[in-house]
């Protein structure tokens, strides 16, 4: 009973919050709704072991990312009438025909095996843990190339992005 | 600690052109923000760095005479002679490009640093790319040097087309890595493991029967993600947009080290991983070289852009060498060859196209070239030599190459793709020779400024039209080299 409960009220509150991301109006509260779909996804995520991955998203997504949206939001300015106007030619045609796909693919599925709570929650012999210890154990052993040159990586992208940004006063009053 | 750096398979020589250029670049970063640096002590640095690089490649024979082909960082890094083949053709192509990407960096003020940052950093990107076994660290190296290369091509901020050009850049670039790094999840799916080594051992076990599916659709994403780098079509629309925005004096640079890192891995993804399927691939291929060779020459003939006509140029010139590396181990020692070639070509043209429209100019007329005979002859010759070159006319590299290519391709009983390949030739000389005609040939009535040259430039161009010549009369010490490359697979 506890692990449908801990499965049933996270996965409820991801499909409250991606409603709130379609149909609210307040570009903020859109954000918010986000916020919550990525959040309970992370306690999915706890509840099937992969804390390192739980942490990652909230970090990642719930933390980086959604504050990108919000410092977007905060330039733009909420008070923007919202466009209704399709910006792609066909674009809702297609995203229907999609989504129709999509629930099509469900349902013979689910026709096909019976309404199977195995086929959703696979009986594993072997828990593989995600935990941060194991992950560092290899990310600082046999990884750790990799994960040291990342470093140059991020070095890399910051010069990029500042010298693209960056422009001095004086040599635009110039043009 | 010991024990762990010898359970890994540390080694410091190994990464060490990597490492040079990275503290090069960091201690030019800490220059830039901290204290007030005269511009000859940047420049002073930036070389010595860069002869640093070529030495610590130099270090990197001396370990391979040591240990012959290994891997090292489990399996992370491998020293094989494609890797040292890289090696040298990128630090060759950064040592080369020296004196072009400084003069075009000073034009740009303000930004000189940054500039000469992104370029080292690229080059150390480039470097691991060749020198990767796993495909994590090759998608890592790539990134590090596409990265840099998006934001070079936008440095010139009031240019219009060289906004352009960045964004298109780095929009279809993501894109082709996204399918890069796609088809290495796809394959690690198939066999769980990256390794390059590793994945020839698991086809040959697996036996050609039973390879899965993912198998071939995420070697072919991997190849798609690499074709976009060296301009092959159908994904060669970025390249001329990107060469003819850029500011003219780094695109020889960018154009060449892309090129270079990227079919060195394209070669030892055929050589090594897939050899055991690789005719599985032939049909991809052959469309790929088909179209690259087809599309390339009839635009090639329509540009009136020069450095939209050498992007295009470039498109044919990645069908001839990709022929090559699919076909066989004759075949890709002889697009080892052509490769070396075309880059010194490739080098010298942009070389001279900086000194003529101005290092950060985007557009580049055909017109520009006339009266150049009469203006400054060592330039037109020098000009004329490239030009003849990329077209593979005799006592030049690029008919040696293509003489050697096409025999091999002939050897390998591959007679239409001769055909079509000698066919483009043909319409080759057409498109080449036309600026040679506008520059040399052709009157001009109006007066001609004259060009302001340095002599660092002067040596340079002779340099490389003098190895253009040399390589097309004394050829046997480049082909000894790339026939040594291959020397594992005979």
């Amino acid at each position: 009973m506890t692990e449908i409960l801990l499965f049933a009220i996270p996965a409820l509150l991801i499909i409250l919050g991606a409603l709130i991301v379609v149909f609210a109006k307040n570009p903020v509260h859109n954000a918010m709704g986000l916020v919550l779909t990525l959040t309970s996804l992370a306690i999915v995520y706890i509840t099937l072991n992969a804390t390192f991955v739980a942490m990652v998203q909230m970090l990642v997504y719930a933390g980086a990312v959604m504050t990108l949206f919000l410092f977007v939001i905060m330039m733009i300015g909420v008070d923007k009438p919202d466009q209704s106007k399709e910006s792609i030619k066909g674009q809702s045609l297609l995203i229907s025909g999609t989504l129709i796909i999509l629930v099509a693919i469900v349902l013979f599925v689910i026709l096909e095996n019976g309404l199977n709570w195995d086929l959703f929650f696979p009986e594993s012999e072997n828990i593989i843990d995600g935990t941060p210890s194991l992950i560092a154990g290899v990310m600082f052993t046999s990884w750790v190339l990799p994960f040291e040159i990342i470093s140059i990586l991020l070095i890399v992208a910051t010069t990029a992005a500042l010298a693209l940004a960056y422009e001095f006063k004086k040599s635009d009053s110039n043009d | 600690m010991n024990q762990i750096s010898e359970a890994i398979g540390f080694n410091l020589i190994v990464i060490s052109p990597t490492v040079a250029l990275v503290i090069t670049a960091l201690i030019l970063l800490f220059f830039t923000i901290t204290i007030e640096t005269k511009m000859i002590v940047k420049k002073v640095i930036t070389f010595s760095g860069i002869l640093v690089t070529l030495f610590c490649v130099f270090l990197k024979f001396g370990l391979f005479s040591q240990n012959g082909v290994s891997s090292y960082f489990t399996q992370k890094i491998l020293l094989d002679e494609f890797s040292l083949f890289g090696n040298v053709l990128i630090g060759l192509i950064l040592f080369l490009n020296f004196i072009p990407i400084w003069g075009t960096s000073y034009e740009l003020n303000e930004k000189t640093s940054e500039a000469i940052i992104l370029i080292l950093m690229s080059a150390s990107g480039f470097f691991l790319m060749v020198d990767a076994e796993n495909l994590i660290m090759l998608f890592i190296g790539l990134e590090i040097g596409s990265i840099s290369l998006y934001a070079l091509a936008g440095l010139n901020r009031r240019d219009k087309l060289s906004n352009e050009a960045s964004l298109k850049y780095f929009l279809l670039g993501s894109l082709a890595s996204c399918i890069f790094i796609y088809g290495v999840a796809l394959v690690y799916v198939s066999y769980s493991l990256m390794s390059v080594y590793d994945f020839a051992l698991a086809i040959a076990y697996t036996g050609p029967d039973l390879i899965p599916l993912t198998t071939f659709i995420g070697v072919l994403l991997i190849f798609v993600g690499l074709l976009f780098k060296i301009a092959a079509a159908p994904f060669q629309s970025w390249a001329p947009d990107v060469y003819q925005g850029s500011p003219t004096g780094y695109v020889g640079y960018m154009a060449s080290v892309a090129k270079a890192a990227s079919f060195i891995v394209i070669a030892r993804i055929c050589m090594v991983s897939i050899r055991f399927i690789l005719e599985d691939f032939e049909p991809f291929f052959f469309a790929v070289i088909f179209l690259s060779v087809l599309v390339g020459s009839f635009f090639a003939s329509i540009q009136t852009d020069l450095k939209r006509l050498i992007a295009y140029s470039g498109v044919v010139q990645s069908g001839f060498i990709l022929s090559g590396i699919t076909s066989g181990v004759n075949g890709t020692s002889s697009s080892m060859f052509y490769l070396f070639a075309y880059i010194l070509q490739l080098i010298g043209i942009f070389t001279i196209f900086s000194i003529i429209s101005g290092k950060l100019s985007s557009n580049f007329e055909m017109d520009n070239m006339k009266g150049l005979m009469k203006n400054n002859r060592f330039l037109a010759i020098s000009f004329c030599v490239f030009m003849l070159g990329l077209a593979g006319i005799p006592l030049t590299s690029g008919f040696v190459s293509k003489f050697i290519l096409l025999t091999n391709l002939w050897a390998y009983e591959k007679y239409f793709l001769v055909s079509i390949l000698l066919l483009s030739t043909v319409v080759g000389f057409y498109f080449y020779l036309k600026p040679i005609w506008i520059a040399t040939i052709e009157k001009v009535d109006e007066p001609i400024e004259t060009l302001l040259i340095k002599k660092s430039e002067y040596l340079l161009i002779a340099f490389l039209a003098s190895l253009t010549i040399l390589f097309g009369l004394l050829p046997n010490t480049l082909i000894n080299i790339s026939r040594w490359v291959v020397q594992n697979y005979l």
